[in-house]
């Protein structure tokens, strides 16, 4: 029983689902039925794709805040490039690709070679992204996100199981493989616990750290054409910065450590369970968008009080 | 590569050459930059950028970082939106700046606290604690209200034929900071403490008042920031504040402050301030479309961390 209690007391995230799940019990147990928290989970499913992303960085000890720019940016330019038209994404999704791996690389290069705090390195990358996109649409976007994607972002099997929802756990299950399974997986936890010692070992340790930023960027990019499918077209209502503060708070609660190699993509999966509960139990509360900060806050600092350091 | 590193060390002589340059050359393309209207502006914008630069620095000096000045800022706004009205007296102004002061020094203690006890990154903490007070600033106004009488703010932000009061004002606390930095045990305290936190310990510097005091000081610093802000704005706004939290970081950094710690120069993060705002207005009188401003942050930034970079020796 002493074991089970700090078992859950350590990790932050089952301390959230419990509370949480009491709370939305008893304010409406009509939303504990299991489609609803299927619906719940698919609302909160551009949060969970880039969270991946961001565990993976989390994990070799750096952190990357340009995610949300980079999603932001990604369905923008799609929708203006593609017009609603479906044949033009031939050309779109290699585009977004490269600007990915190089928005990623960029990251990398700063916070590898130059050994610049990754949080500044980000979070000026995040700056310039908006300036580009702002710079690009003229604060006014056009176009339309191609039927396609549309019909991938919003359509679900059965009308029960979200299609985004699958292909969330695809991604899910490929990065679990990648990171527990492969040589290329191992390489990041190691360089995560020990830069010095990967490097000793003769491991690229600089590869590494821009392989994992092109992951996330990549992964934003994901995030960010179905975030447009959602929408059904380009639009600057949205806070780009949500898209990388609630993936980063995703990957802490789950109890991914700061410090690198601590934790894992499963973590970040119940992660995501956790704040989905918690934003319908908000949304719930209505508070508005001061609501929105003081709890990002709140929880970010509620995750690094719970981290590992005071288990000792 | 050797003479190009010395000119890079001599950091004052680099910022106040590119400074001069980029001036000359607006002033030749463009009647309006060199318009005394405009020299009054760019020294007006001055004022909330090098207070919350220096306060920046403080930080950076042991160590740390601060990345919730810009919500602070806008909350100063927020609560000048709530308390003053045209109807005021100075005796309401000297109240708000003194609440102002106060949530600056309880806002500090609070990162000081959590950044020595947690022992995570300033970085993280510093941004959800930012987080929090743009939460409670978001509580006070949604969206950009208020009215600050100009008459009221004479003795802060008035003019001396063209030159702002501001300036004299912030000509003092850069003295003020340069002593209690250079002259003072504090300060002394700071940059050991900045240089070797582990050597600093064990010479019997108390770590942890120093980490509370140099946070203090950047959250008062910021606050005051915040105050010219909201004066110069005459109204209180959400967000005002937000694009000072990484304006200040590249100024600091600019100025020679590195996130190791143990660096940092008054005068100098001063003039990097000076060289971002001349270079913002420069691009604003050459009617370059507002938004490229922020891909010059990038390049500031980027030139920056090569500096960053020429500048550290021996690293692993």
């Amino acid at each position: 029983m002493k074991t089970l209690f700090l078992y859950i007391f350590h990790r932050p995230v089952w301390l959230v689902l419990i509370t949480l799940t009491i709370i939305l019990a008893s304010i409406s147990p009509a939303h504990l039925k299991p489609v609803s928290l299927l619906q719940m989970l698919r609302s909160t499913v551009i949060y969970n794709l880039i969270a991946i992303g961001q565990t993976v960085v989390v994990l070799s000890g750096c952190v990357d805040l340009s995610t949300g720019p980079m999603a932001v940016l990604t369905m923008l330019f799609t929708s203006q490039w593609a017009r609603g038209v479906d044949q033009s994404l031939l050309w779109i999704l290699p585009t977004i690709i490269c600007i990915a791996v190089c928005v990623g690389t960029l990251n990398g290069i700063l916070v590898s070679f130059f050994q610049v705090e990754p949080m500044i390195v980000t979070l000026v990358m995040a700056t310039v992204l908006q300036g580009v996109y702002l710079l690009y649409t003229k604060g006014a976007p056009k176009g339309q996100i191609p039927s396609i994607i549309r019909a991938v972002a919003t359509r679900s099997i059965e009308g029960l199981m979200p299609q985004v929802l699958l292909l969330w756990f695809v991604v899910l299950l490929l990065m679990f493989f990648i990171s527990r399974y492969t040589i290329l997986g191992r390489q990041i936890y190691y360089v995560g616990s020990n830069k010095n010692a990967a490097w000793l070992s003769g491991m690229r340790w600089r590869r590494t750290i821009i392989g994992v930023y092109i992951t996330s960027a990549l992964l934003a990019g994901l995030a960010g054409l179905i975030l447009g499918g959602s929408v059904g077209y380009g639009t600057l209502q949205v806070d780009p910065m949500d898209y990388s503060f609630f993936p980063l708070i995703i990957v802490l609660v789950g109890g991914t450590e700061f410090v690198g190699a601590q934790g894992g993509v499963i973590n970040t999966a119940i992660g995501s369970f956790a704040i989905s509960i918690l934003l319908s139990v908000v949304t719930l509360f209505r508070v508005g968008q001061w609501g929105k900060y003081i709890v990002q806050g709140l929880l970010i600092l509620f995750a690094l009080a719970f981290s590992k350091k005071w288990r000792r | 590569m050797k003479p190009i590193a010395r000119i890079f060390q001599q950091r004052l002589a680099l910022l106040f050459s590119i400074i001069l340059l980029s001036s000359i050359i607006s002033s030749i393309l463009s009647p309006s930059y060199r318009a005394l209207e405009n020299i009054t502006s760019i020294l007006e914008q001055l004022v909330p950028l090098s207070f919350v630069a220096v306060g920046q620095m403080c930080a950076l000096i042991i160590g740390s970082v601060d990345l919730s000045v810009g919500s602070l800022m806008s909350f100063i706004t927020a609560l000048g939106a709530k308390f003053i009205a045209a109807q005021s007296t100075p005796l309401d102004c000297l109240l708000w700046i003194v609440i102002c002061l106060f949530f600056s020094v309880i806002c500090g203690v609070l990162n000081g606290v959590l950044v020595y006890f947690l022992e995570v990154s300033p970085l993280v903490i510093t941004l959800s604690t930012g987080l929090v007070v743009q939460g409670i600033t978001f509580l006070l106004i949604q969206r950009p209200t208020g009215f600050f009488p100009r008459r009221l703010f004479e003795f802060l932000a008035g003019y001396l034929y063209f030159f702002p009061v501001s300036m004299i004002y912030l000509f003092f606390v850069a003295l003020f900071i340069s002593f209690v930095l250079y002259h003072t045990k504090t300060g002394r305290h700071m940059f050991a403490v900045g240089n070797n936190r582990r050597a600093a310990k064990i010479v019997g510097i108390n770590v942890q008042s120093v980490t509370i005091k140099a946070h203090v000081m950047t959250s008062v610093l910021s606050g005051a920031g915040g105050i010219f802000l909201a004066i110069r704005l005459s109204s209180g706004h959400p967000t005002a504040g937000s694009p000072y939290t990484l304006d200040s970081v590249i100024a600091a950094l600019l100025g020679g402050a590195t996130f190791a710690g143990g660096q940092g120069s008054v005068i100098n993060t001063i003039l990097a301030s000076l060289l971002f705002i001349v270079l913002s207005n420069s691009l604003k009188m050459l009617q370059v479309t507002p938004f490229a401003q922020y891909i010059i942050k990038g390049a500031l930034f980027l030139f920056a961390v090569l500096f960053y970079n020429v500048n550290k020796k021996g690293r692993v």
